[in-house]
């Protein structure tokens, strides 16, 4: 392919407190492509996540981002470079007592613009309402622009939060365990609206998850991670059930010691 | 078999510290001889207190000591010295919004937190100083000051009121604004924002009903703090109470003090009603 891939991390390792949290990790996320990233709680799933978001800096390897190494920018080109990722938090990280509007604008403060930005969030124009009403619509939660945060569901939340994402305008998106809270049929319907706004706007995507099933089904990759470490990246289709065994076996069960 | 408990505390010891710090203040106020008893007043004490309190009953409808043919009624004296007490009270308060948000903000952990810069280290510091510093004096010790300094302007008791008001609003903001939820903040910065842009539109706007709601109540200090200003000369309602009392002009004395009741009523109930819009 002729694009560049979107993230090149090689042989990242990741210390938070002098407890390693993520040790040489390797791996590649295509242009367009979508992966799931796989693993037990407490594996470094969304320590890995942060540094694809370039919020992390690694202490050991290389990362390449959007084409670029986040931790040898200026400030400015750093903000810059986040402006175009769109990181969907686990905890959707939404003001609550804002509207859904002012959540969803929210998503373009990265770039410049001062007091504009002021003006943005409290008096905004037509035209830039329709923009945000049409984000929303994406999401399938159109008719909640104008209400409080707080009063929505939490999955109406996520959406919000997605929403934000897209209003950004990235060119990657990732998502921290988008389907952790609900039920799975709404987790089915959570992950095919991600990879459907992932192929209309043409993104590469990036998600966590634990159920392997649900990934196997909606990305093309499937790294597993486990102790900080990738136990395996394959292709979706290659997943043999040995491997999600050994992925999620309880401390002490491990068949093959490492 | 012994059967060892997990550490830590069993609950917390706040309840026992309050506990024990209402039975020191009642043990304190019988050392110093304060006895219930000595709240029973003497006769001719028992006699003020009467006529005072009868005053109450029969506050003054107009001037009952001499007055120059065309000054203006009790009323219309009243009318202006709240309209003033109310002016000063707002500008003071107003003046003190504005110094105080920044001042919050720059002595604020949240603004400076995971950087490691000189700024970072100084400038909440000094902040934090200047803001106690404004704290420390008392707005009636200002009001005498600036009485002294500047005269008996209405500047003056603005600004007596307006500094201590700016001291203590900058604090309270402060911690707000620290207590808010750091998430929406974090997830800003994350999506490229810089930190002052991430601040106000991720940490401010949680604060906001809160910070508020607390203008609400240092204003309503504000009107009092007015109001007591004219103890000092400055011509608010105080002044009028004072002259009244130091004639024993107890019905006039009531006059006024059930207009600052009065008031302090419209401006809780007028308060409620915003605080509860900017709540929903």
């Amino acid at each position: 392919m002729s694009f560049p891939p979107a993230c090149v991390l090689g042989k990242v390792g990741l210390k938070i407190d002098g407890r390693p949290i993520l040790e040489a990790v390797s791996l590649q996320v295509g242009p367009m492509e979508r992966v799931a990233i796989l693993g037990p709680s407490g594996a470094g799933k969304t320590t890995l996540l942060r540094v694809l978001g370039a919020s992390l800096a690694p202490d050991q390897g290389a990362v390449q981002i959007l084409d670029k190494n986040p931790w040898q920018l200026k400030s400015h080109h750093l903000r810059e470079l986040r402006s175009q990722i769109g990181f969907v938090p686990q905890d959707h990280a939404l003001v609550p007592n804002l509207r859904v509007w002012q959540n969803v604008a929210a998503g373009r403060l990265g770039r410049a613009g001062g007091l504009r930005h002021l003006r943005r969030m409290t008096l905004p124009r037509a035209q830039e309402l329709r923009a945000l009403h049409g984000v929303l619509e994406q999401v399938g939660i159109g008719d909640l622009l104008f209400a409080t945060t707080s009063t929505l569901s939490g999955g109406e939340q996520q959406r919000v939060a997605i929403a934000r994402s897209l209003y950004q305008e990235p060119a990657l998106l990732l998502a921290d365990e988008p389907v952790a809270s609900v039920d799975p049929t709404r987790a089915e319907q959570v992950m095919a609206l991600l990879v459907r706004l992932a192929d209309e706007n043409r993104l590469p995507l990036v998600v966590s998850l634990h159920d392997v099933a649900l990934a196997q089904r909606h990305t093309d990759r499937v790294i597993g991670l486990r102790g900080g470490r990738v136990l395996f990246n394959l292709p979706s289709k290659e997943l043999s059930a040995t491997k999600c065994e050994e992925l999620y076996a309880l401390p002490g069960q491990e068949e093959t010691p490492r | 078999m012994k059967h060892d408990l997990p550490p830590g505390r069993r609950q917390p010891v706040r309840l026992f510290a309050l506990l024990s710090f209402a039975l020191l203040g009642v043990l304190v106020a019988g050392l110093m001889g304060l006895m219930p008893g000595d709240l029973i007043p003497r006769e001719s004490g028992a006699r003020t207190a009467m006529d005072f309190f009868q005053g109450a009953l029969h506050p003054a409808l107009q001037h009952n000591n001499w007055v120059p043919p065309n000054a203006p009624s009790l009323f219309e004296a009243i009318a202006a010295a709240t309209q003033r007490t109310l002016l000063i009270a707002f500008a003071a308060l107003g003046l003190a919004l504005v110094f105080a948000l920044p001042l919050a903000f720059l002595g604020a952990e949240c603004t400076w937190k995971g950087n490691t810069s000189l700024w970072a280290r100084w400038v909440p510091k000094f902040t934090r100083l200047g803001i106690a510093l404004l704290r420390s004096v008392h707005e009636y010790l200002l009001a005498l000051l600036f009485l002294a300094a500047i005269g008996l302007s209405p500047g003056a008791g603005v600004l007596a009121l307006a500094l201590p008001a700016t001291g203590i609003l900058a604090k309270v903001f402060g911690e707000l604004l620290d207590e808010a939820q750091t998430r929406p903040f974090l997830a800003l910065e994350n999506l490229g924002a810089t930190r002052a842009t991430a601040l106000l539109f991720g940490t401010l706007p949680r604060a906001l009903p809160d910070i508020a709601a607390y203008t609400f109540y240092r204003l309503e200090c504000a009107l009092r703090g007015s109001f007591i200003l004219g103890f000092f000369g400055f011509p608010t309602l105080g002044l009028g109470l004072r002259l009244a009392f130091e004639e024993g002009d107890y019905p006039t004395v009531w006059t006024y003090l059930y207009a600052l009741i009065a008031l302090m009523v419209i401006f809780e109930l007028s308060s409620a009603a915003m605080r509860r819009r900017l709540r929903s």
